[in-house]
C-alpha cells in the first residue's frame, strides 16, 4: 500500500487538487461583485439546445470556469507575485517604478487616435464658437523620474503637441498645455500611485491653467494647504493596483477633495445639493466618490456672492479625470453642463443650440483621446 | 477547447477521467469517442460534421479497399485520398488560391467565407495514414466503425498532434492493459508539458507580441535579436508542451504515442534539426510522401526534386500563405547546401555547427512567424540596422529570467535533471505540484494565452 502511494504519489495528489478545485466550482454561488475587478462575475450558464448550438453557452461557460476559479483572487495575486520573483517590474501591462508609482503601459497610440483628432477637427471646423480643448498627459509622462528604466512608452508630450499644431489653423480652438505647470510641480503628489487618474492637487493645477488660458480668475483657497475645506481619506487602491497585484508596488493612496457647496446637482435622474458621492469612499472604487460617477449629462448649478467675474454657463466634455476638477469651475460659472460623451447618446449640436451662449471646453487625458471611440458624437 | 485552460483541466479532466476509468474496457472507446466529440465540438459545433463525414468516407473506403482487393483497391484508395486532400484544400487552401488567383490575373473571384476547421492539417494526415497502409496491406481493415472514429479524433492528439499513424495505435485499440504506473507517468508528462506551455511559452512569446504592438519599424538591433530569440523559445516551448500534454494524455489513456521533439535546439546542423523537430510530422512525410516519390534510390536529380517538392508541401502544409512555402523551401536550401559538403565542414567544428544552427534556425522562425512578407524585410533590417533606442533594458529585466530558464531548459539540463529526481518521489510531488499551481495561477490571470497552432 504504501509503495504503491510512493510510487504513484503525483497522481494521487493531482487527482486530489482537480477534485477539489472541481468541487469548488460545483459548490460556488457566483454573480458576486468583484471589488478589485469593479464588475460583477459570470454565473454558470444554463444547458440549451439554442446556446449550444449557436455556440454561446460555451463561451459563457468558459467564461464562468475564468471568473468562478476556486480562490482565484489568491492564484491572480500569486502570478503577480512570482512575476516579481523572477524581477519582472510588470504585470498585466501595468509597471512598477519608484516610490511605490505604478504606471501603465503604452508603447504604440491607436488606430483611434487618428479618428479622434479627425472629430475634434471637423467639431471645431462646423462651428463658430469658441472652444478650449486640453489634452491631460499621463501620470508616466510627468513623473518620467520615477518610471522605470527604459521604459518603452511613446511620448505624450509630442502627440499632445502634434495635434496641439494641427489644430492652430482653427482660429476657434485655444489648446490648453498643462504639460508645464504639471511637470514643474512632478515632486509634488499630483498623481496617484495605484490609479490612473490625476489627483485633486493635480487637478488644480489644471484647473489654474486653464482658468488662466480661458480669462478667468482661479479659485485660490487650495494654495493654502491647509484650506479647512479640505477634506482626505486614506487607504485608497485604484485600477492600477487591481491590475498590478504585486508586493513590491503600488503604496496605498490617499484621496482629498474640497468642500465645495452647490445648490444643485442634477445627475443620472437625481438631484444632490453636492458634488461628492460620500458612500463610494467605503467602496474598494473611492474616485468614483467625485461627481457621483460618470453619467451622460450632469448639471451643476451654483451661486456665490462675491465672487468676482464669474460668467454664467459652461459646457465640458470630458472624461473621468475631470470629475475632481469640476467642482472648482463652479466658482467661474453659475452654471456647469457636463457631458460624457460615452453615455450621451443625443444630439451634441442641439445642446450647443439650446445654450448659444455658453463657454465650451474640451478635456480628455491621453489615455482616453487614445482609445475611446465616442468622439464621432461630437458632430451629432 | 485546449489542455491548457481552466475549463480543461477543472472540468472536462475530472468528468470524462472519471467515466472512462468506471466503464469496462468494451465501453471505453464509446466514452473516449464521445468524449473526443464533446471536446472538439466545444469551440465550433459546426465542424464537427466534418470529422464525422471524414470518419464515415475513410471507414468504408476501408472496408470497400479490403472487400475488392487485388481489383479494384487502387481507384478506392485514390478516390478516398482526392476526399481527403480535397477536403484540406478547400478548407484550408481555397482563399489562398483566390487572392493569388486575382491577383495575378486581374479577376474578382469572391472569396468563400469560411474559417479553418480546427485541427484539419493534422487529423486529415492521420486517416490518410490508416487508407495508404490498409492498401499497402500493412495493417488490417478497422471492421468497429467506434474503433476507428476514436483513433481518428482521440482528443488528445486531434488538434495539434503529435501526429499518430493507425499502425501505431491499432493494437491498442482493440485492448489495452491501463496500469497506475501509466496513468501515474501520463499525469508526470502532462502537467510537465502545461508548465511548459504557460509558464514558459506564453511568458517569453509575451516580448514578442510586445514587438508586434511597437510596430517593427521602431525597434531597436539588441531588442529584434532578443525577440527572435522569444519567439525561438516560444514556439518550441508551446508546441513541445502541448504534444507533451497530448502523450501523457495518451498514457492515462492506455496509449503509447510517439515522441514529436527530441531536444532540437541541441542540432549541429540544419538535416539533423528536423530529425529533431517535429518528429511525427518529417516522419509522415518521409513514409506518404518522399518514399512513395522514389527517395534517394532515382538517382542525384531526382532526389533534389523530391526534397524539393517535400519542404514545399512542408511550408505550405504549416498555413496557407506565401511565407510558410518560403519557409519549407528555406529549409531546403539549407539541407542541400549541407549535403553538399558543408555538413562534413559542420561536423568538424562543432562550436561553430551550434551557432550556425541556432541561428539558421531563429532566423527561419522569422519567416515563419511575420506573414507579412514586406513586414519581414523590415524585421530582417532591422536585426542589422535598427540602432540602440534605450528601451532594451526595460526587455532585458523584464525578460531575462525567462529567456535565460528557456535556454537551458532547450539545451537538455532540464530533461538530465528530472531523471535525477525521477526516483525522489517526494522531490518529483513537491516539484510538479508547484508546476501545476503556478501555471493555474497564470491561467487565472491570463491576458496572454495564444494557441499557436489554429493555422496547421
Amino acid at each position: 500500500m504504501l509503495e504503491f502511494v510512493r510510487k504513484n504519489i503525483f497522481a494521487i495528489i493531482f487527482s486530489f487538487m482537480v477534485l477539489a478545485m472541481f468541487t469548488g466550482y460545483l459548490f460556488a454561488k457566483g454573480g458576486e461583485f468583484s471589488s478589485t475587478e469593479n464588475r460583477y462575475l459570470a454565473r454558470r450558464p444554463e444547458i440549451t439546445l439554442s446556446g449550444i448550438l449557436d455556440g454561446s453557452f460555451m463561451k459563457s461557460f468558459e467564461l464562468y470556469t475564468e471568473e468562478q476559479l476556486p480562490l482565484r483572487d489568491t492564484l491572480v495575486r500569486l502570478k503577480a507575485i512570482s512575476g516579481e520573483l523572477m524581477l519582472k517590474n510588470e504585470n498585466n501591462g501595468i509597471a512598477r517604478g519608484d516610490r511605490g508609482y505604478l504606471f501603465e503601459k503604452l508603447v504604440s497610440t491607436s488606430g483611434q487616435l487618428g479618428k479622434n483628432k479627425a472629430a475634434i477637427r471637423n467639431f471645431a471646423g462646423q462651428t463658430d464658437r469658441d472652444i478650449s480643448l486640453c489634452i491631460v498627459p499621463n501620470s508616466y509622462e510627468i513623473l518620467s523620474r520615477d518610471t522605470p528604466a527604459g521604459f518603452p512608452n511613446v511620448s505624450q508630450k509630442a502627440e499632445i503637441d502634434d495635434f496641439y499644431s494641427e489644430l492652430s489653423s482653427y482660429g476657434n480652438v485655444s489648446t490648453v498645455s498643462v504639460y508645464e505647470t504639471l511637470k514643474e510641480n512632478s515632486e509634488k503628489y499630483i498623481y496617484y500611485r495605484t490609479d490612473h487618474h490625476w489627483t485633486t492637487q493635480g487637478a488644480y493645477l489644471g484647473y489654474c491653467r486653464l482658468c488662466e488660458a480661458m480669462g478667468l480668475t482661479p479659485w485660490k483657497e487650495p494654495e493654502n494647504l491647509e484650506s479647512d475645506r479640505l477634506r482626505t481619506v486614506d487607504g485608497f487602491y485604484g485600477t492600477y493596483h487591481s491590475k498590478y497585484r504585486g508586493m513590491l508596488g503600488g503604496f496605498p493612496d490617499t484621496l482629498s477633495y474640497y468642500d465645495i457647496p452647490v445648490i444643485s446637482y442634477e445627475t443620472g435622474g437625481n438631484t444632490y445639493h453636492d458634488l461628492y458621492d460620500l458612500d463610494k469612499l467605503d467602496t474598494y472604487d473611492k474616485y468614483a466618490m467625485f461627481m457621483y460617477g460618470n453619467e451622460g449629462m450632469s448639471i451643476v448649478e451654483s451661486e456665490r456672492g462675491g465672487a468676482a467675474k464669474k460668467r454664467s454657463e459652461l459646457i465640458i466634455f470630458k472624461d473621468s479625470y475631470a470629475n475632481c476638477l469640476i467642482p472648482f469651475f463652479t466658482y467661474n460659472y453659475d452654471r456647469l453642463i457636463v457631458i460624457d460623451l460615452r453615455y450621451y447618446p443625443e444630439s451634441v449640436n442641439e445642446l450647443l443650440d439650446k445654450n448659444k451662449d455658453a463657454d465650451i471646453l474640451l478635456i480628455y487625458n491621453f489615455m482616453h483621446f487614445n482609445d475611446d471611440n465616442h468622439f464621432y458624437r461630437l458632430t451629432s | 477547447m485546449i489542455f491548457s485552460s481552466l475549463l480543461f483541466i477543472f472540468w472536462f479532466m475530472p468528468v470524462f477521467f472519471i467515466l472512462y476509468y468506471l466503464v469496462p474496457m468494451r465501453a471505453k472507446n464509446f466514452v473516449l469517442l464521445i468524449g473526443s466529440m464533446i471536446f472538439y465540438g466545444w469551440g465550433e459545433p459546426k465542424y464537427l460534421l466534418l470529422l464525422v463525414i471524414s470518419i464515415l468516407v475513410n471507414y468504408f473506403s476501408g472496408l470497400l479497399i479490403h472487400h475488392f482487393r487485388g481489383r479494384a483497391d487502387k481507384l478506392i484508395l485514390i478516390c478516398a485520398l482526392v476526399f481527403d486532400i480535397g477536403m484540406l484544400f478547400f478548407f484550408k487552401y481555397i482563399n489562398f488560391f483566390i487572392e493569388n488567383i486575382n491577383a495575378f490575373s486581374g479577376s474578382s473571384i469572391a472569396k468563400v467565407n469560411i474559417t479553418l476547421p480546427l485541427g484539419i492539417s493534422f487529423y486529415t494526415f492521420q486517416i490518410m495514414s490508416y487508407v495508404i497502409d490498409l492498401y499497402r496491406g500493412k495493417v488490417d481493415v478497422e471492421s468497429s466503425i467506434v474503433n476507428l472514429g476514436t483513433y481518428l479524433c482521440m482528443f488528445p492528439q486531434l488538434i495539434a498532434g503529435p501526429i499518430v499513424v493507425y499502425s501505431d495505435v491499432s493494437a491498442a485499440l482493440k485492448n489495452r492493459r491501463i496500469t497506475a504506473g501509466a496513468i501515474e507517468e501520463g499525469i508526470e508528462i502532462f502537467v510537465l508539458g502545461l508548465g511548459s506551455k504557460v509558464l514558459i511559452a506564453n511568458n517569453a512569446g509575451e516580448l514578442w507580441k510586445e514587438l508586434e504592438n511597437i510596430g517593427y519599424d521602431n525597434i531597436s538591433v539588441p531588442l529584434a535579436w532578443l525577440g527572435m530569440l522569444a519567439f525561438t523559445l516560444q514556439i518550441y516551448f508551446d508546441f513541445n508542451g502541448y504534444s507533451m500534454m497530448a502523450i501523457g494524455l495518451g498514457k492515462m489513456l492506455g496509449f503509447e504515442f510517439p515522441k514529436n521533439f527530441n531536444l532540437p535546439y541541441i542540432s549541429t546542423s540544419i538535416t539533423e534539426y528536423w530529425r529533431r523537430w517535429h518528429m511525427t510530422l518529417s516522419g509522415w512525410f518521409r513514409d506518404y510522401l518522399y518514399i512513395p516519390l522514389g527517395g534517394n534510390r532515382k538517382g542525384r536529380v531526382r532526389v533534389i526534386i523530391n526534397l524539393f517538392i517535400v519542404w514545399f508541401v512542408t511550408g505550405f502544409w504549416h498555413g496557407a500563405d506565401w511565407n510558410f512555402i518560403l519557409w519549407g523551401l528555406y529549409f531546403f536550401v539549407l539541407i542541400m547546401v549541407e549535403r553538399a559538403g558543408f555538413g562534413r565542414f559542420l561536423e568538424k567544428h562543432r562550436i561553430f555547427a551550434h551557432i550556425y544552427s541556432l541561428i539558421a534556425i531563429g532566423f527561419g522562425w522569422l519567416l515563419f512567424a511575420i506573414t507579412d512578407l514586406k513586414q519581414l524585410g523590415v524585421y530582417i533590417s532591422r536585426l542589422f540596422t535598427g540602432g540602440i533606442s534605450g528601451s532594451e533594458i526595460y526587455y532585458i529585466r523584464n525578460y531575462f529570467f525567462i529567456i535565460i530558464v528557456g535556454c537551458i531548459l532547450s539545451s537538455g539540463s532540464g530533461n538530465k535533471f528530472y531523471e535525477k529526481i525521477r526516483n525522489k518521489r517526494a522531490v518529483v510531488a513537491v516539484l510538479l505540484s508547484c508546476i501545476l499551481i503556478l501555471s493555474t495561477a497564470f491561467l487565472a490571470d491570463a491576458s496572454y494565452n495564444p494557441f499557436l497552432y489554429f493555422r496547421f
